[in-house]
C-alpha cells in the first residue's frame, strides 16, 4: 500500500497540481509535512441521483413511498461503494505517510435538483447527514480529519442563500464567501490568526 | 397365466441395470417431470442452504426468476449475501423447517404476530426469524419494524405471483418460543439474541406435523394464487448438529427421511406438486459420497452439477448464453444459518 504510485491523469487537473501535488506526469509527489486538504466523497445529490436509489429508498424518508425501503446498513454500504475510489484514493496516501484532511462539502442548497424531482427537504436534510455521517466516519477510520462545514453557514440545514454561488445553475458550490468562512474555521481550528 | 408384475417393466426400474451397471453420471430417468415450466413462469424458491444452488442456477438459465425484494441496482456483488439479498425470491434467509415457511406465510398474510422475534443485543436490534440479513442488525426497533413490514410485503407479492414455487426441506429439528410456537430458523442465543430456556423448547417436528405444515402453507397460497405449482426437493446437506442426545449422523437420517417421505406423499397426492430428486442425486449410494467436499457436509459444485442436469434435462435451459449448467466457476458456499452453531 505505502509503495504504491498514484498518477493524476486528467490533464487539467495534473496542470494545476504540478508541482504541488504531483510532478508534470502527474506522480503524487513524496509527503513532506504539508497537510493537504481534499474536498470529495460528500456530494449528497450525486449519490442520491444515482441509479440505485431510483427503485429504493432509505426506510426513513417518506418522499417516495412505493419505493422499497433500504436498511441503514444497506444505505451505508451504496454510499461507501459509490465513493470506494476516493477512500482507496486516501488510503494510499494516508498509508504513503500523507498528512490529510477531508473538507466535508457545503451544506445541501434549496438549489437542488432532487427538490425539484420529488424529494422533500426533510428527506434531503436526513439523508445529507445519513451520507455525512457514513463518509466521515470511513475517513476518520483512516485516521484522517474530517473538517464539516462552519457553524451558521446553515441555520435550517440548507447552505444560507447569501454564501450559495451566484451561478443560479450551479446547484451545490459555496461562494467566496463561504470559502472565506471555511478558511477562517480551519485558521481557528489551527491556532492560526486568519489574515 | 398372467406374467409377474416385475415382467417387462422397464430398466430404470431394476437396480442392476439402472445402477450397479451404471455409474453416477450415467444415471438415467432418474426424475420424469409432472408438469412444464414454461419460459414465462415466474419461479420461486424457498427452503436450506441448498436450495441456494438451485436457486442460482435457475437465475442464470433463462427462467423467468422472481426476486420481489431485489437489492437496489449495483448494490456491490460482494455485499448481496451479507444482506441477504439474491439468495432467494425475498429476503427471508434460510427457510429451515415446514413450520417455519408456513409461519412466513401467516405473517405475510396477517394470520400470526410472533410474540416476539425482534431482540436488542449490544445496541443493535436483530431479528431472530431473519438473522442473516442484516449483519449488524437494525439500529433501532423502528427501523426492524419497517423493514419488516416490506419484507412480509414481498413475501405476500411472492406467494400471489409465483407460478411454480421450488421448496427445498432443510431440517426437523428446531427452537421453538414456548409462548406461541414461533419457530426459529437457529437456535436463539446462536447467531443473535440471547438464549433463554424459559422461552425457547427444543422441538422435532414428526411427520405428520411436517405434512399438516405443509398442507397448510399450499392451502394458504393456493388461496391467493390457485394454480401455483410446487417442486419439492430434500438437502442433501446434514445436520450441523442435533439437539437430540444422540449421534448427529442418527439425527441426520432421521431427518432427512421424515423430509423425504413428506415430499414423496405430498408428489403422490396432488398433480400439480412435483418431487425432485436432488437428494438421492447427492446422498445416493451411486455417488459414494463422492460429491461432499471434505467437511462431509458442504456440496461440491460438480454435484450440483450433476443435480441440475438431470433437473434440466426434463425442464431445459431457455434462451441463449451460458447456461446454468455451465455456470461452475460462478457458484460460492451457500449462506447457512445453521452454521453459527459450529462457532458455539
Amino acid at each position: 500500500m505505502a509503495g504504491e504510485d498514484i498518477v493524476i491523469l486528467p490533464g487539467k487537473i495534473r496542470d494545476r497540481l504540478a508541482g504541488e501535488m504531483c510532478d508534470t506526469e502527474g506522480h503524487i509527489l513524496p509527503p513532506d509535512g504539508t497537510m493537504t486538504f481534499i474536498s470529495f466523497g460528500f456530494h449528497t445529490a450525486t449519490i442520491l441521483s444515482s441509479q440505485r436509489f431510483k427503485a429504493h429508498r432509505h426506510w426513513r424518508a417518506t418522499s417516495f413511498p412505493d419505493r422499497a425501503p433500504v436498511s441503514d446498513g444497506v444505505f451505508a454500504a451504496m454510499v461507501l461503494d459509490l465513493n470506494a475510489e476516493a477512500l482507496t484514493f486516501l488510503k494510499i496516501m494516508a498509508a504513503r505517510g500523507h498528512s490529510l484532511a477531508v473538507l466535508s462539502s457545503p451544506p445541501p442548497t434549496r438549489r437542488f435538483g432532487l427538490l425539484k424531482s420529488g424529494h422533500s427537504e426533510a428527506d434531503i436534510l436526513m439523508l445529507d447527514a445519513l451520507v455525512r455521517e457514513t463518509m466521515a466516519g470511513a475517513i476518520s477510520a483512516l485516521g484522517i480529519a474530517v473538517v464539516a462545514p462552519p457553524a451558521d453557514v446553515a441555520p435550517d440545514g440548507f447552505l444560507r442563500p447569501d454564501l450559495m454561488n451566484a451561478d443560479e445553475n450551479d446547484t451545490h458550490h459555496g461562494n467566496p464567501k463561504y470559502g472565506e468562512l471555511v478558511l477562517r474555521d480551519l485558521a481557528a481550528r489551527c491556532g492560526v490568526a486568519p489574515s | 397365466m398372467a406374467p409377474h408384475p416385475y415382467k417387462g417393466l422397464p430398466d430404470h426400474q431394476f437396480w442392476k441395470r439402472a445402477v450397479a451397471e451404471v455409474g453416477i453420471f450415467d444415471l438415467r430417468e432418474l426424475y420424469s417431470k409432472k408438469f412444464d415450466i414454461l419460459p414465462q413462469d415466474p419461479i420461486v424458491t424457498a427452503g436450506s442452504c441448498f436450495a441456494q444452488h438451485i436457486a442460482h442456477r435457475l437465475q442464470n438459465s433463462g427462467y423467468h426468476y422472481l426476486d420481489t425484494e431485489p437489492a437496489p441496482p449495483q448494490f456491490p456483488s460482494g455485499l448481496l449475501e451479507e444482506f441477504g439479498y439474491g439468495l432467494y425470491s425475498a429476503r427471508f434467509g434460510n427457510v429451515y423447517t415446514a413450520r417455519q415457511l408456513l409461519q412466513l406465510a401467516q405473517r405475510a398474510f396477517g394470520a400470526f404476530d410472533p410474540v416476539e422475534h425482534l431482540v436488542e443485543h449490544r445496541g443493535r436490534v436483530f431479528d431472530l426469524l431473519r438473522p442473516s440479513v442484516e449483519p449488524r442488525g437494525f439500529a433501532s426497533r423502528d427501523e426492524a419494524e419497517a423493514m419488516l413490514a416490506a419484507h412480509l410485503g414481498a413475501v405476500r407479492r411472492m406467494f400471489e405471483q409465483a407460478g411454480v414455487f421450488i421448496f427445498t426441506f432443510g431440517l426437523t429439528e428446531a427452537w421453538v418460543d414456548r409462548r406461541d410456537g414461533t419457530t426459529y430458523p437457529v437456535c436463539p442465543g446462536t447467531a443473535a439474541g440471547e438464549f433463554d430456556p424459559e422461552k425457547y423448547a427444543f422441538k422435532n417436528f414428526g411427520y405428520t406435523e411436517i405434512m399438516a405444515d405443509m398442507q397448510a402453507v399450499i392451502a394458504m397460497a393456493r388461496a391467493v394464487n390457485p394454480g401455483l405449482k410446487f417442486l419439492l426437493t430434500v438437502s442433501p446437506v446434514p445436520l450441523v448438529a442435533t439437539a437430540l442426545p444422540q449421534h448427529v449422523l442418527v439425527s441426520t437420517t432421521y431427518s432427512k427421511s421424515v423430509l423425504r417421505a413428506v415430499a414423496g406423499d405430498l408428489e403422490s397426492s396432488d398433480p400439480l406438486i412435483d418431487y425432485f430428486p436432488s437428494y438421492e442425486i447427492i446422498c445416493g449410494i451411486p455417488s459414494r459420497s463422492m460429491f461432499y467436499l471434505p467437511d462431509m457436509r458442504s456440496v461440491h459444485p460438480r454435484g450440483v452439477d450433476v443435480v441440475m442436469t438431470h433437473f434440466f434435462d426434463q425442464h431445459p435451459p431457455v434462451g441463449t448464453g451460458p447456461t446454468a449448467v455451465a455456470k461452475i466457476a460462478e457458484d460460492r458456499d451457500p449462506v447457512c444459518d445453521e452454521l453459527v452453531l459450529e462457532q458455539n
